[in-house]
């Protein structure tokens, strides 16, 4: 390599160690800011060497920029000690920078400064080098662009969406910035709409770049804002703001304390003081309220449990807990304590994944205290770590010390607390089921029964109030809240655990709800070989196959538990006595999860998620309908089930609720096969609608706890029964299986979807998600890539031309996580992986996010270039032929390629086409019967097309065509027959020039009439084949008002959707399609006297709805004649089959703003031939 | 490797299936045992682990009153079946019945494991081995034919060598092969307790998953 200005010289870097780049005289500053080695695993049987920026398009925004270097030497007796890499950065024939070092530990990680470089294009020359011997050149380059600064002040609205319930509840949520806009966390504030100032606490979650000259992504943000209502649904009052700039500081806030002393950490929130202990971890210890104490406790305190033979395991007993200040910021602080249940009496030194062993099941629990609150949140995750063939457990929980208990009340949904006195044997709740609970004494004598415990109890101690809340404990039954005269436990298995024998567990309405694992004495994860015989009994197939039900019982019946995880999210309370009342209000507070957003225009301005479009049902109507209510469809389904239950509260599914409480058993679970769990978090961040919180927390858990593995023993060598899997931390469940914590997994590949918990993180804080995806997954990804497992869950090398989508979906989730943690060697894990997606016809758009991450963070400009060859051939010809070289593959969702097609060029169709891809009005048919719980509609395929609908919507909105959007309505297709036009009628009120926007997709060309209100032909069009996003005639201003006729020759294979004008609009025909799609035209009697409609779906299901929709009328499944009574109110006419008919022609609208009667003349009129 | 064992008294007696070997995965094997009727004489579980000559895992099937055949289903994961040590029943006739086999597991280092066959009247022998091919060697261990290099060429197409019904034959597997055959074949490790099933319950058109649901 030679240097035009000076020679090359070498720069050995001592491995494993940060090296600042001394001073080297180049034309302008040196850029290199830091080159440090990392430790590369070399697994390969082949060489690779990847030289790889971190990005293709740099702007000045990023400031900082990254080359990694990485080798896997393929062995054949090369030593990685006799490597090294030299790389010459130039800029034309400039030199900008060059190295020469080792590359003992198989990667080189390379810091640069940009901003000393001025924008164009920049090129990397590289070597592996065997002492002289060149055994690699590669190349590669980048390109840095001047982009201005975004506003480097403003005000982030900061919206409540559940409201606060009670003042000064602690909430702590995430704001995304734009890149570019702020430098340093120091530089914010909170304050009211009024402007006054409040304490808050900030964290940064995630930069824009990986080193803290990057601006701020995601800032993490603790605040304690005053009682307040629900922002949603209104959307209008935002009490606080977030204030950023320069000269911005935030308030004084009254810091928590932790200090680490010889015994643990104490901690000083203010109104209470305590001990955390490193040895003998008990949870809590020497707990001062107001300097009073309220709880002292002892090593038979804290996290326990209890195996099948009676043993006793403590985490107080554990001596090597591993204690540390995870996260603090001006408002909070969080201690995390890592360790084992070890058993009582025992040393703690032997483990076994069966018995006798010293150490059974792992915990990780977070202690989180708030400034000025007598609380703390315990978050405590136990990890199972046995083999679930062999040990069962009695009873699993924690306990808390409570001197003299002489009453307890334990707290009711929606219904008084149930309160009784404490005697010596105590009393505990136990939700037996998911609607059942029973309170009852020691003697296990009944008290009190009801359907849905409040997740709390209150004890009245000699020292107090102490109050112990658990969410989403009905939804997770079993569990109990137990108090003895001396202690409060919450038993997140049951000691008091009932058999339910009235329940036939394989009844075709029970089988899906394991009932194995959720009822009885002992907590058994071993499937009964029943759930094999009754799954080929109710398919009457008893194959084995992983495409078969059965073949998903069996896999239950041998999958092993070993790994999964349950995280309980718990608020213990102290108080004075006398307090009761306020505990209650506390502990209903903790329950509904209190939280708070950036204001949604905001968080999809920022790009931080990507390019999205907030909540806009003012313009999207059908669009913003298909995801609210297709996801509400999905949790009716999952009650209609009544799958509820610590095992399986709300996962996903690939299959179908089959009516009847009956769910289909193939494919019943799933971790995220279509990037589900991506759905609640960015629909919720859009639009701040807090059922999604509590969908996408609910699933956090699910998917967190039981669907990824944490824990692997490397002498457990059970296989599951289809993949032959072993364990592997950080993997993700896919969905050949019934139990979700079974069947097959992978850690890259379509099957996952990690976005989902990095997502809940940013916008949560929730630090169990960022440890799951950064201690379990990452680590598997980049440093256990040697374990032998690894090979089989790694399933992103694997293409199949036509479905790359395991590679496609690992390029999304590698971007998004190297967002997160910035980790060199994620980028060494990518590089080859890249060159895969970036191959003919392996370019895989919509498995994920793969090709929007790669257009948005890393620039790609092959990528972009194949997308838009792609698109525009696939325009031109209708989908036939992509060009064989091309690496864009049109694949199950062209709504996301055309969605970034259109973002990339707004002055093209795309994005007007991205709305065409995907038939929305199929979409919006689909939500309502999945939410009329009409059975065998298989969910798998809603989120392939409605994680893709913010982008759709956000591309059309920033196109050329953006005043078009309100022409898809909500995607409903208009009547029409074919061999009859459609008799369309407009009134116009005053004289006005008016637009007929006909959208859709055409499949032969057909006439369009329009007639004057003195019934002359006043245009006439051809309407051509294709995709018409719109077709648009101008009716000009005319000089006349009255009623206009519109002749509409569309044909049934035609899909156009009505309205068509913005005028009142009504549609004449007593026949008409709607293609299975669904359709809901609203009539009314045309002389104000009460009517009979009477219609017949066409062998299918239709209904007539009441004006409000609110009570259907009358309805057949099966094609029966229907006829209603209906008033001047009017009616709907529910058409969910292909056709329907009435003796008479109906006037339809689409509501009853646009219905009127028209004249007699206007339903004579002919189409002119 | 298979799933169907049958098995046939020559009088009635209480007769016992006998499992020794390692079964290494959870939950272990479901056994079946179902008599020439068509009934389901014994439904059991057979629990994963080790299993020894001294103490074998053992079901019993009483005396009925007809000397009669069973035959056994058993449902589980691969590598539980090949644990188990052949054969698994006290009767004096055993076979494995099926299309499909995974053959050639060595049971000891370096060896390979040979099972035995024969042809009922009027059978033909026609199969592939997925995974490798095989050798038939006669009951002298000479070669009689060799898949590899009489057997047909193009993929998919089934080797089909003259063999006489009634003559022993050993399938010589060079590794672990998956054999298909076009039509159930009965193997057996044990020429001795070679027999030619009935037919009378043909195990393929009974709905043997049925009534264990519950």
């Amino acid at each position: 390599m030679k240097c035009r200005h000076f020679a090359f010289r070498s720069l050995l870097v001592p491995a494993a160690f940060a090296l600042l780049c001394p001073a080297m005289v180049f034309a302008q500053p040196a850029p290199i800011l830091e080159t440090r080695a990392a430790p590369w695993q070399q697994v390969s049987a082949t060489r690779v060497f990847s030289v790889f920026p971190e990005r293709e398009e740099y702007s000045t925004l990023d400031r900082v920029g990254r080359l990694v270097l990485a080798v896997e030497t393929g062995g054949g007796g090369v030593k990685l000690s006799d490597l090294a890499v030299e790389w010459r950065l130039a800029r034309g024939a400039e030199t900008i920078a060059e190295q020469r070092t080792p590359i003992s530990e198989g990667l080189i990680d390379v810091s640069l400064d940009l901003r000393p470089l001025t924008p164009g294009r920049y090129d990397l020359a590289a070597r592996l080098m065997k002492g002289a011997e060149v055994l690699v050149e590669k190349s590669a380059f980048f390109r840095l662009s001047e982009e201005p600064l975004p506003p480097q002040r403003g005000r982030v609205p900061v919206i409540l969406p559940r409201g606060v319930p009670v003042a000064g509840w602690p909430i702590q949520f995430g704001v995304p910035f734009p890149k570019g806009a702020l430098w340093s966390e120091r530089n914010i504030r909170m304050v009211r709409a009024d402007g006054t100032p409040v304490p808050c606490g900030v964290t940064v979650r995630s930069r824009w770049g990986h080193r803290p000259e990057s601006s701020v992504r995601w800032l993490g943000v603790d605040f304690q804002p005053e009682a307040a209502g629900a922002w949603w649904p209104d959307r209008r009052e935002v009490k606080y703001y977030l204030e950023f700039g320069p000269e911005v500081a935030p308030a004084a806030a009254p810091r928590p304390k932790a200090v680490e002393t010889p015994d643990g950490i104490e901690v000083d929130a203010g109104a209470l003081r305590f001990l955390v202990r490193r040895q003998g971890f008990n949870l809590l210890d020497n707990v001062r309220l107001n300097g009073a104490p309220v709880l002292t406790s002892t090593p038979r305190h804290g996290l326990y449990l209890v195996d099948h033979e009676g043993a006793t395991y403590r985490a107080a007993n554990d001596r090597a807990v591993a204690l540390c200040i995870e996260e603090q910021t001006d408002l909070r602080v969080v201690l995390r304590a890592e360790g084992w249940y070890v058993k009582d009496g025992s040393a703690g030194e032997t483990l076994s994944h069966s018995l006798p062993t010293d150490k059974l099941c792992k915990f990780v629990t977070r202690i989180e205290a708030h400034a000025g609150k007598p609380w703390v949140r315990v978050l405590t995750t136990w990890i199972l770590t046995y083999d679930s063939f062999t040990v069962r457990l009695r009873d699993v929980g924690f306990s808390l010390p409570a001197p003299g208990v002489s009453r307890a009340a334990f707290g009711v949904e929606g219904a008084p607390p149930i309160v009784q006195p404490v005697g010596p044997d105590g009393l505990y709740l136990i939700q037996h089921l998911h609607n059942a609970f029973a309170v009852e004494n020691g003697q296990g004598q009944p008290l009190a029964r009801g359907a849905h415990s409040a997740g709390w109890v209150a004890a009245d101690t000699a020292l107090g109030w102490l109050t112990l809340g658990h969410r989403e404990t009905w939804q997770r039954f079993p569990k109990e809240l137990e108090v003895l005269p001396d202690e409060l436990r919450l038993h997140i298995w049951p000691a008091h655990g009932r058999l339910h024998p009235e329940i036939n567990d394989t009844a075709r309405d029970q089988l899906h709800r394991l009932w194995f694992a959720h009822q009885g004495r002992e907590l058994t994860l071993t499937c009964p070989w029943r759930y094999y015989f009754a799954a080929a009994e109710y398919y009457d197939d008893p194959s084995t196959s992983s495409y078969k039900a059965a073949g998903h019982a069996i896999a239950a019946v041998h999958a092993a538990a070993m790994g999964i995880g349950v995280t309980s999210d718990c608020l213990i309370q102290f108080a004075p006595a006398g307090a009761e009342e306020r505990e209650a209000r506390v502990a209903a507070a903790f329950q509904s999860y209190p939280h708070a957003l950036a204001a949604p225009q905001w968080t999809c301005d920022s790009l931080a998620l990507g390019w999205q479009h907030p909540y806009d049902p003012e313009r999207f109507a059908g669009a913003e309908e298909i995801i609210s209510a297709g996801m509400r469809a999905y949790w009716a389904t999952q009650d209609a089930g009544g799958i509820y239950g610590m095992w399986l509260y709300r996962p996903w599914h690939h299959s179908a609720y089959f009516g009847n409480g009956v769910w289909d058993l193939y494919r019943l679970y799933n971790g995220s096969h279509h990037y589900e769990a991506v759905m609640p978090w960015l629909f919720y961040a859009r639009s701040g609608d807090p059922f999604y919180l509590t969908q996408g927390m609910a699933n956090l858990r699910e998917l967190t706890d039981i669907q990824i593995t944490h824990y692997s023993d490397p002498n457990y060598r059970h296989k599951d029964y289809v993949s032959h899997q072993r364990r592997l931390v950080g993997s993700m469940q896919h969905d050949d299986c019934i139990a979700p914590w079974g069947g097959d997994h992978a850690i890259l590949g379509h099957v996952t979807c990690y976005n989902g918990p990095i997502m809940a993180h940013y916008l949560t804080g929730d630090l169990r998600a960022r440890e799951v995806l950064v201690e379990e997954w990452q680590r598997t990804l980049v440093a256990d890539r040697a374990n032998r497992e690894y090979v089989t869950a790694d399933l992103s090398p694997t293409v199949f031309i036509q479905n790359p989508r395991n590679n496609s979906s690992s390029i999304g989730e590698i971007l998004d996580l190297y967002q997160l943690t910035y980790d060199a060697r994620l980028l060494a894990l990518l590089a080859p992986r890249l060159d895969i997606y970036l191959s003919p016809k392996c370019m895989g758009a919509d498995w994920g996010y793969p090709l929007h991450n790669l257009l948005l963070f890393h620039g790609s400009s092959v990528a972009r270039k194949a997308l838009l060859d792609g698109v525009k051939e696939f325009a031109a010809t209708g989908g036939k032929t992509i060009s064989p070289e091309n690496p864009w593959r049109p694949l199950h969702s062209l709504i996301e390629s055309f969605a970034l097609a259109g973002i990339l060029q707004p002055e093209a169709s795309y994005a007007l086409d991205a709305f065409h891809a995907n038939d929305l009005n199929y979409w919006r048919h689909w939500v309502w019967r999945v939410g009329d719980l009409e059975p065998r509609i298989p969910l798998c395929p809603f989120p392939d097309t409605a994680i893709y609908l913010p982008r759709a919507m956000g591309a059309l909105a920033r196109s050329v065509h953006r005043d078009t959007a309100l022409a898809f309505g909500d995607f409903q297709e208009m009547p029409r027959i074919t061999g009859r036009p459609l008799r369309c009628i407009v009134r116009e009120d005053a004289d006005r020039e008016f637009a007929v926007h006909l959208v859709g997709k055409v499949k032969q060309p057909f006439p369009l009439q329009v007639f004057g209100p003195d019934n002359t032909l006043l245009l006439e069009r051809q309407v051509p084949a294709g995709w018409q996003s719109p077709f648009t005639v101008t009716v000009p201003k005319d000089g006349k008002t009255g009623q206009y006729v519109l002749f509409i020759g569309a044909g049934q294979p035609d899909v156009l959707f009505a309205p068509v004008t913005e005028l009142p609009e009504v549609y004449v025909t007593a026949y008409w399609t709607g293609n299975n799609n669904g359709q809901r035209f609203f009539t009314r009697p045309t002389g104000g006297t009460p009517e009979i409609i009477q219609v017949q779906p066409h062998r299918g299901g239709g209904a007539i709805l009441s004006a409000d929709l609110s009570r259907t009328l009358v309805s057949t499944d099966s094609g029966e004649i229907i006829k209603a009574e209906i008033g001047p109110e009017g009616a709907w006419v529910y058409n969910k089959t292909c056709y329907i008919g009435s003796p008479t022609p109906l006037i339809l609208s689409r509501g009853p703003a646009r219905w009127f009667a028209p004249d007699a003349d206007k339903l004579d009129l002919q189409m002119k031939k | 490797m298979f799933d169907t064992c049958c098995v046939r008294e020559t009088q009635d007696q209480a007769w016992r299936i006998r499992i020794v070997g390692v079964l290494p995965r959870g939950p272990g094997l479901f056994a079946m045992v179902f008599d020439q009727e068509g009934r389901r004489v014994l439904a059991a579980e057979i629990p994963f682990g080790t299993h020894t000559e001294a103490k074998p895992f053992t079901l019993t099937v009483p005396a009925d009153g007809a000397a009669q055949e069973y035959v056994i289903k058993l449902v589980g994961q691969q590598d539980n079946f090949t644990g188990i040590r052949l054969p698994i029943t006290d009767l004096p006739f055993e076979v494995y019945r099926g299309r499909y086999f995974a053959i050639g597991y060595p049971t000891a280092p370096g060896q390979l494991r040979r099972v035995a066959f024969k042809l009922a009247p009027g059978m033909k022998f026609a199969a592939q081995g997925h995974g490798g091919g095989f050798r038939i060697l006669d009951d002298r261990g000479e070669v009689v034919a060799d898949s590899v290099k009489d057997g047909p060429k193009e993929r998919g197409a089934l080797f089909e060598p003259a063999l006489q019904p009634g003559v022993t034959y050993w399938i010589d597997p060079p590794a672990i092969v998956y054999l298909g055959t076009r039509d159930p074949l009965c193997l057996t490790f044990d020429p001795d307790r070679w027999f030619a099933p009935s037919g009378k319950l043909d195990i393929d058109k009974l709905r043997w998953w049925k009534g264990l649901g519950q």
